[in-house]
């Protein structure tokens, strides 16, 4: 009896454990990359953010009101605007999300210039963490047409892609940002999307 | 009688087989302590703007399906990810930066390693200064493990009670961490962990504590 008793009672644990061990936790949906090799034996992607219909939310704004009170205000001259966007392929499948934080800040000799800084995220793949100096006078999104964002830090002009996780662990490199108007509607609202053109390498250790 | 041993002895295996689960020694990740040496700069964080799924109970194991919900992406690739606009304030309640928070289910979970969590990419940007990226693993096991035990009846309802650390190191992933951006922060680096529950009314809330150096 006893041994009935202990061989079902060690099936049964054994029957938690392989449940445990085989519960279907959440995964996410796995596309397949748009990648292409280049010479130098890097890789080059495209992300697209369609705009308008890809933001997520309204952007954020916070800034240091006039001295003696610091708070978060919308009109300051030294305002910070956060964004949240939905993150497609060159397909135009939706991968992931994406943040775009701009802002001001001071570069090495103390000199103020237009910083933006994306987060990519890709479950299925891990994360790419960018930022780049934005070119300065660029046009109102109210025309339609291409034009150019990065401007730095890098020599070539583009910005820096500071690095990755899971999939694109060990992978650093550059990238361009650039926003294409396709039209603008009759309420003045820009339609085109926002192309992230990236090349990265394998970090030199 | 045999039927009675053989179906009481299956019974308490799979009751001590859940126990061992829940109990497990078997760990793949390390916690950050709480409490680190030398300089740590601390900030409350609350959710500006909040979107996609809020990771709770259901979501991490997989069965929000089976429960009517409002928030979420409906597209596949995004199913189980988040993004957030946070206003950070320091100790004495002054607003210093705006961050946005993206999260998502890590994929390598299993329940036998304790391992049940989220990937956590944080950028944080202070006025006139610059900013950082911070890359962060949450374990959010300990609290599904409370509430399991404590509140049995209610593991439907989402959302978790208590406040706690939930940054871990998880064994084979990228190292998590500071990583200097731009302006002034440009060459920073350091350690952080982000403390607090998930509530179940609508704001994110907690505590991000950060050692930077340059």
């Amino acid at each position: 009896m006893s041994r009935y008793f202990l061989t079902a009672y060690i099936i049964g644990i054994a029957l938690s454990l392989l449940g445990a061990h085989y519960y279907p936790l959440p995964d996410h949906a796995r596309f397949r990359s748009r990648i292409e090799t280049l010479p130098n034996g890097g890789r080059e992607e495209n992300f697209e953010i369609r705009i308008p219909s890809d933001r997520l939310g309204i952007p954020r704004y916070a800034g240091v009101a006039a001295f003696p009170q610091p708070a978060f205000a919308a009109e300051s001259q030294d305002a910070i605007t956060a964004e949240l966007y939905r993150l497609r392929d060159s397909e135009g499948l939706v991968i992931g999300i994406a943040s775009k934080i701009t802002a001001t800040a001071a570069d090495s000799s103390g000199r103020a210039q237009s910083v933006s800084d994306w987060t990519l995220t890709v479950p299925a793949r891990g994360a790419l963490l960018l930022h780049q100096t934005n070119k300065p006078g660029l046009r109102a999104w109210s025309t339609v047409g291409t034009q150019v964002l990065s401007d730095g830090p890098r020599d070539d002009k583009r910005g820096e892609a500071l690095k990755g996780t899971n999939e694109f662990s060990g992978l650093a490199g550059s990238y361009v940002e650039s926003v294409q108007i396709d039209r603008v509607d009759k309420n003045g609202i820009a339609h085109g999307k926002i192309i992230l053109s990236t090349r990265l390498l394998a970090e030199s250790k | 009688m045999r039927k009675l041993a053989v179906i009481g002895g299956l019974l308490l295996g799979l009751v001590s087989g859940l126990a061992i689960v829940v109990f497990t020694p078997m760990r793949s990740e390390t916690p950050i302590p709480l409490e680190t040496a030398g300089d740590t700069i601390y900030y409350n964080f609350v959710a500006i703007d909040v979107q996609g799924k809020k990771i709770d109970a259901p979501v991490l194991f997989g069965l929000d399906r089976f429960f009517t919900r409002s928030d979420g992406f409906t597209e596949e690739g995004i199913e189980h990810a988040s993004a957030a606009v946070m206003a950070l304030r320091d100790e004495s309640g002054r607003p210093a930066a705006i961050a946005t928070r993206m999260s998502y289910v890590r994929t390598t979970d299993s329940l036998l390693t304790e391992s049940l969590g989220t990937e956590v990419y944080w950028n944080i940007f202070w006025p006139n200064e610059g900013s950082v990226f911070l890359i962060g693993y949450e374990s959010y096991w300990s609290l599904i493990k409370e509430l399991l035990l404590s509140r049995l009846p209610e593991f439907a309802k989402f959302g978790f009670s208590s406040a706690s650390a939930l940054s871990v190191v998880p064994e084979g992933a990228d190292s998590p961490g500071v990583f200097g951006s731009t302006g002034s922060n440009k060459n920073l680096s350091g350690q952080f962990i982000e403390a607090g529950g998930l509530d179940a009314a609508d704001a994110e809330t907690g505590q991000l504590r950060l050692q930077i150096s340059q």
